[in-house]
């Protein structure tokens, strides 16, 4: 083949420009230690790399969710740690004053314990964590229980649940609404049954409380009147649930001296013992079931990082070699480009 | 038989080497010159015809009268110019080509932690940590902006789509200073210069005037015809007919650009819009004289060469990587993704009722929830949703501007009128949160991430195989361009040889004069 100075030249050139090109792209990847920078490099790795990159950030935020939500559990299982502790002094004192060897002032001062039990038990339903009533359902900005000056004890949450997302579409409850647990006392005063008599014509009151198995007290108080035989009963009925019901009742019977019914009060609280119980092993249960679905992301995501790293992250080993050999190659083009460009034509020789 | 008929013989070949020796130092001055062909001297014996005899082996001593100078021929290869010429199409389609779409592709590229998904991921994990405190001011905030990130991320990556087709191909208001006029108008510029070259060669009347001036000339105007093709190749594809004359006919496809001499048509391009609003670019054939069109739409003739790249990477074709076609797939995404939000936030069709919020402590149990995402350029509220595009999505104003507006509860709608204090509900930020890995039919059943993630690979797939036809073009133009060199170029060695050849035989021929002159001088010599 005839071959022309301008061929030589051309071919020379494209032959030290995809050299160049080459060694420029391996030290590229060299430098940025990643094969695939543009989707164009590796379409498939690349639409992997993607996938890889929008599971590894729902993951990510999955142990978020989950560790958070576990220091809300955290505070929850104190929260009603603590209420086990409450209900273990209060039936101490139940079983002591059941046994019939305590005076009425004994008991009274027994009744100013469990009164200090009930708030207690009231401030541990209103525990806050982060700005959140955890006991009151979905009502998050709503203490769970307020105390009225009647002795009502009112939930003031709902029976609403909040979940968090701990997989894809699996979503864990991580409240429990506090009536559940703390139950709540009502009390209600009925109109008197005959009419109000006037100011001053008193010849005695008495009254009569009677708690029935349900927590439920009644207390009547019937007045007498001086001027006849009038009698005004007033009757005041106290609807208790769950524990705070029956430690209202306990109170009650403790301040009535009413040995009888403070003893079916014990019934009531080991009922209330082992709601809390349940509930703790419910929410141990969630705790166990984040920390296992936590070391399986981890898992996931320490495999994902790894596959994502093979598909991404240049082989340095590789590409240093490549680099190396293509800096070997370029050298070698460019030496004989050298030596065609300058080398002998006729001219020396003439 | 005379002896100055000897020095007429020494005169010729004196004149038949110089003429060797100046197309030879015309060849060296031209060695690097792009596009030049060789040029040589064709030289035969002078036989006097009328004193053969009837023998044509014995030829007497008178009937020999030297040397003489037939021609200058132009090496030339009219097949490997064509392939050449057409491999110069492709060559420059395909690089123009790659690189509109490599700015399309550092558009929709992924995979740098800058771009859509990035955000959309943020997106999420605002939406994350709603769903963990459905009241909290500060969450709400976070996942407003997280939202107008993601607005922002498709109006910038949909206003840098327009910006690439506008410096390709101008808008609807206007076209100029746009690429694809700047290279039609190169079009027309190059085929006046071919009209007038065709012109000229017409007049030198090539290949027949036996002066070395003139057919250099000559070969020089046929030189820069070939390179005025080759540029006309590298815009639009173009086949030639080389006519007996010298000059060169040009069609594209069917029609006639030049004819001979005469310059039958120029090119003109105009925008338009189709049916579904895109933008349409037509090139047309218009008279030279009087503007008259001649063909209509010739898009479909030009093929490749770079305006045919141009039309291709801003046309509408859908098996061909092109800016509408990217901006379509970010439009459904964007309406998807407004849909999506907006659904969840203002359903009410089952048996649930989301809530926003009328205070820091409240549930607003009265109004209904607003839009999430919005059209921004939607003259009323009624159609704010109607027509969202990557262009114009955004997160509604009222709601960025309060945040409590974001509906996180869903209720039941029977217990609506109770729910005022629910403000921990997260019911509804829950199906926002799950919306990251649910399917969509609008989506062609992926994620929104998912979408997005074949977006840009498909892009990256059409890229990896211009990228690959470009390289195989480039070495299939390079082989092409080193033939066509080979058999036209100046190799250097050859035209030294050539000038000591000619050297030597002018000095042999100024040898024969002194020779005859010795001779001369004997004879004289005999007369006294």
């Amino acid at each position: 083949m005839r071959v022309t100075t301008l061929q030589t030249n051309n071919t020379m050139m494209n032959y030290v420009s995809s050299a160049e090109s080459r060694y420029y792209e391996l030290s590229q990847e060299a430098s940025s230690g990643k094969k695939v920078t543009k989707p164009s490099d590796d379409p498939t790795a690349a639409k992997s790399i993607l996938n890889i990159n929008s599971q590894l950030s729902q993951l990510n935020s999955y142990l978020s969710n989950m560790s958070t939500a576990q220091n809300e559990l955290d505070t929850l299982d104190s929260s009603l740690s603590n209420l086990t502790t409450l209900i273990g002094k209060a039936t101490d004192l139940t079983t002591e004053a059941a046994n019939g060897t305590y005076s009425s002032s004994d008991l009274k001062n027994m009744k100013t314990q469990v009164d200090q039990i009930i708030q207690s038990v009231t401030d541990t339903a209103n525990t806050n964590y982060n700005g959140t009533y955890i006991f009151s359902g979905t009502s998050t900005s709503t203490p769970a229980y307020t105390t009225a000056a009647s002795g009502s004890i009112t939930y003031g949450g709902d029976s609403g649940t909040r979940t968090v997302t701990i997989s894809d579409g699996t979503s864990v409850v991580i409240n429990t609404p506090g009536n559940t647990v703390f139950g709540s006392y009502n009390s209600v005063t009925a109109a008197p049954v005959t009419a109000p008599t006037v100011p001053g014509d008193v010849a005695g009151t008495t009254s009569s409380t009677t708690t029935d198995a349900a927590g439920n007290i009644t207390t009547v108080i019937t007045t007498k009147v001086l001027s006849g035989t009038n009698t005004i009963t007033t009757t005041t009925t106290g609807t208790g649930t769950g524990l705070l019901g029956t430690l209202m009742a306990l109170s009650t019977s403790l301040g009535t001296d009413n040995q009888k019914d403070v003893g079916s009060c014990l019934t009531g609280l080991n009922t209330a013992l082992d709601t809390v119980s349940t509930t703790r092993t419910q929410f141990a249960a969630v705790s166990n079931r984040f920390s296992m679905t936590k070391d399986s992301i981890n898992s996931t995501v320490t495999s994902l990082t790894g596959y994502k790293s093979d598909l991404q992250n240049a082989d340095l080993a590789t590409v240093l070699a490549d680099l190396a050999a293509q800096q070997t190659a370029l050298q070698a083009t460019l030496s004989t480009t050298s030596s065609l460009l300058n080398g002998k034509t006729l001219l020396n020789y003439i | 038989m005379s002896i100055t008929s000897s020095m007429n013989i020494a005169q010729e070949a004196l004149t038949v080497s110089q003429a060797a020796i100046t197309t030879v130092s015309n060849n060296i001055a031209n060695v690097d010159t792009p596009g030049y062909s060789k040029l040589r001297v064709n030289q035969s014996t002078v036989v006097d015809a009328a004193s053969l005899k009837g023998d044509s082996a014995i030829i007497e001593a008178n009937s020999l009268s030297g040397v003489q100078l037939d021609n200058i021929q132009r090496y030339s290869d009219s097949s490997t110019q064509g392939y050449y010429w057409q491999e110069n199409s492709a060559n420059s389609y395909l690089n123009e080509y790659l690189t509109a779409a490599s700015s399309i592709e550092d558009l929709t590229n992924e995979l740098n932690n800058t771009g859509l998904s990035t955000a959309l991921s943020k997106f999420y994990t605002a939406a994350s940590t709603l769903n963990q405190n459905a009241s909290d001011i500060t969450a709400r905030q976070n996942f407003v902006s997280a939202a107008q990130n993601v607005c922002s991320q498709f109006n910038s990556m949909s206003k840098s789509l327009s910006d690439i087709q506008k410096s390709l191909v101008g808008d609807m208001i206007s076209n100029s200073s746009s690429e694809i006029s700047d290279e039609v108008e190169s079009v027309n510029n190059i085929l006046d210069q071919l009209v007038s070259v065709n012109a000229d060669i017409i007049k030198t009347n090539s290949g027949s005037v036996a002066s070395t001036e003139g057919i250099t000339s000559s070969a020089a105007l046929l030189d820069k015809r070939d390179s005025l093709v080759t540029k006309l190749t590298s815009l639009i594809p173009v086949t030639t007919q080389e006519n007996s004359n010298g000059t060169m006919t040009i069609f594209m496809g069917d029609y006639h650009l030049i004819d001979g001499a005469s310059l039958s048509d120029h090119l003109s391009v105009a925008n338009s819009t189709d049916v579904s609003g895109n933008l349409v670019t037509t090139v047309s054939l218009i008279d030279p004289d009087t503007g008259a069109t001649k063909a209509a739409n010739v898009n479909s003739e030009i093929t490749s060469g770079s305006i045919g790249a141009i039309l291709d990477v801003t046309g509408t074709d859908p098996n061909k990587l092109n800016v509408s076609g990217v901006t379509g797939e970010l439009n459904t995404m964007a309406s998807q993704f407004a849909s999506i939000l907006n659904t969840i936030q203002t359903d009410t069709s089952g048996t649930t009722t989301p809530l926003t919020m009328s205070s820091a402590t409240q549930l607003d149990i009265v109004n209904p929830p607003p839009n999430l995402i919005v059209n921004s350029t939607a003259a009323t509220v009624a159609t704010e949703t109607t027509g969202i595009t990557a262009a114009n999505i955004a997160v509604k104003s009222t709601v960025a501007s309060n945040p409590y507006l974001i509906a996180a509860a869903r209720v039941k709608t029977t217990d609506v009128a109770t729910s005022a204090n629910a403000v921990g509900n997260n019911s509804n930020s829950t199906l926002i949160v799950n919306s990251q890995t649910t399917t969509y039919a609008g989506l062609g059943n992926t994620t929104l991430s998912g979408y997005l993630s074949n977006m840009s690979a498909n892009v990256g797939t059409e890229v990896s195989t211009i990228k690959d036809n470009a390289k195989t073009q480039a070495s299939v133009l390079a082989q092409v361009q080193s033939k066509l060199s080979s058999s036209t170029g100046v190799n250097l060695d050859e035209e030294l040889t050539d000038l000591i050849k000619y050297q030597r035989s002018y000095q042999a021929a100024a040898r024969i004069f002194s020779t005859c002159n010795d001779l001369l001088d004997t004879l004289m010599n005999l007369g006294r």
